[in-house]
């Protein structure tokens, strides 16, 4: 019995330890950001790894996301009479709930692992060490400049995400299930208001993307330097960040109501 | 380690000749006693009093340690880009110039993936002397080079400790080149490490120290005290 207490305990204070860290390193790359010189380059160049590489991926996604919803919420509200809500119901569906959840894990998944790798293979193959030995900080040359990058690509990518999203329930409803397109779109525009459902579900994806940037950064930079860590590295921030931005998710749709 | 000379750590593989020097360059912390580099104590600094001592410090790493993302160009002459104020041309020059003298000509535009591993060492090398530091840290600069690089970079080596006075600590198991630079030997073995001169260690009767130099090492040794005794 003690010894399944202590276990647990020190479990606990292990997992205490590791958030303590992260937060560090998240004070880290804060500091980081505010110090010269900018890394402009270098956050162009991880934008484009993060954010426009990832767009063929976010569009084909959305736009499946979408004709599975448009097709489904036809038959549902076929059933009471309503099909004429299609518009209001998906586009309110995306925006504030679908969009920014289904976007964040497609990132962790498909940028947010490749940042991990990457770093991760930069510690085994010393590149950071030859950094530091440089008089270089490698939380300002590598991780702030990514870290960045992931943070305003994800609203960016939610934006395409929703459009695409909208197109699939369209191309669904109106082209598939016979349903009248100016009653799709006037359903659409007058349930979604700009402020309380676009502006706040950007800003969702913007705290999404300062997860997943901090959670990649941080395991990329403290991983085992050999293969094997790297691959657990990069597995685990799928698995976080995927954790925390459900979690965290639910944080913000109780405290904002978004 | 005295100022100005070329020191040489030998050992069998995992008695802690790259740890060592990895200590020397404040990337590692020594579980027992303390390192010094020109007189100031490294443990307890900040990565960024780290980084002013490291400044003087060029350290070649094992398998390169260069970037993967950048040419040769930024690679050798990242160092310069961050902490000088040099135009782009006068760096262009600086890391050309550090490429000819480690015998590399047009490679400035390649990426690190598209070099052999003896250019890589050898860029790795440039970008390890390109700032003109005080120490040079070598770790097995020889390994993966051809007899006449192996040749090109010992006296290349040799000509900025004569001339610059750089202070060099290489780890190697070349045995002829590292015996023909050094001008002190440091054999880590079971946690503890002899030094001496390569005369005092080669004459001595320490058994370890005659099985680790080796009968080549010991004549080359002893043909290395012949000339300079012959020398005017």
């Amino acid at each position: 019995m003690i010894s399944v207490i202590r276990t647990l305990g020190g479990r606990t204070i292990e997992q205490l330890e590791g958030l303590g860290r992260v937060a560090v390193f998240g004070g880290l790359i804060t500091g980081a950001i505010f110090r010269g010189p900018t890394r402009f380059g270098f956050f162009v160049r991880a934008l484009y790894d993060a954010g426009v590489l990832s767009v063929a991926l976010i569009a084909l996604s959305g736009f499946t996301v979408g004709m599975v919803l448009g097709l489904q919420l036809f038959n549902v509200l076929s059933r009471f009479g309503a099909d004429e809500g299609l518009g209001a119901v998906v586009g309110l569906a995306l925006i504030r709930e679908l969009g920014p959840v289904v976007c964040g894990l497609l990132v962790t998944g498909r940028a947010g692992s490749a940042v991990t790798a990457e770093i991760g293979t930069m510690k085994a193959t010393e590149q950071l060490d030859g950094l530091r030995m440089m008089a270089i900080d490698p939380v300002h040359f590598v991780a702030m400049p990514r870290a960045l990058a992931l943070t305003f690509a994800m609203p960016l990518l939610n934006a395409i995400f929703i459009v695409f999203a909208i197109a699939g329930a369209f191309a669904i409803g109106v082209a598939n299930q016979g349903l009248d397109a100016g009653v799709y779109q006037s359903g659409l525009e007058n349930a979604v208001q700009f402020r309380q459902d676009v502006a706040q579900s950007l800003l969702k994806s913007l705290v999404f993307g300062i997860l997943i940037g901090l959670v990649a950064t941080y395991k990329g930079h403290h991983c085992a330097p050999n293969a094997v860590g790297v691959a657990r590295a990069t597995t685990s921030t799928v698995v976080t960040a995927s954790v925390v931005i459900l979690l965290s998710d639910y944080v913000i749709t109780a405290l904002w109501g978004v | 380690m005295r100022k100005g000379g070329v020191h040489l750590l030998l050992g069998g593989s995992g008695t802690g000749k790259s740890t060592l020097l990895r200590m020397i360059g404040g990337l590692q912390q020594p579980t027992n006693g303390e390192v010094r580099v020109a007189g100031q104590l490294l443990s307890g600094l900040g990565e960024r009093e780290l980084g002013q001592i490291r400044k003087e410090i060029g350290m070649l790493f094992q398998n390169g340690a260069l970037l993967d993302s950048m040419t040769v160009l930024d690679n050798v002459g990242l160092p310069l880009r961050e902490h000088t104020s040099q135009s782009r041309a006068e760096i262009a020059d600086r890391v050309a110039s550090v490429l000819a003298a480690v015998g590399l000509d047009g490679v400035e535009r390649l990426l690190p993936s598209e070099l052999s591993g003896g250019m890589l060492r050898r860029v790795a090398f440039a970008r390890a002397i390109v700032m003109e530091p005080e120490i040079v840290l070598c770790d097995e600069p020889f390994s993966g080079l051809d007899p006449l690089n192996v040749i090109r970079i010992e006296d290349l080596l040799m000509r900025l400790n004569r001339e610059l006075g750089l202070t060099v600590v290489v780890t190697s198991h070349h045995m002829a080149s590292s015996l023909r630079m050094a001008d002190q030997i440091i054999l880590l073995r079971d946690q503890t490490c002899i030094a001496g001169s390569p005369e005092e260690l080669a004459g001595g009767d320490d058994e370890g120290v005659i099985e680790f130099l080796g009968e080549d090492g010991r004549s080359f040794l002893a043909r290395r005290h012949e000339l300079e005794g012959a020398a005017p």
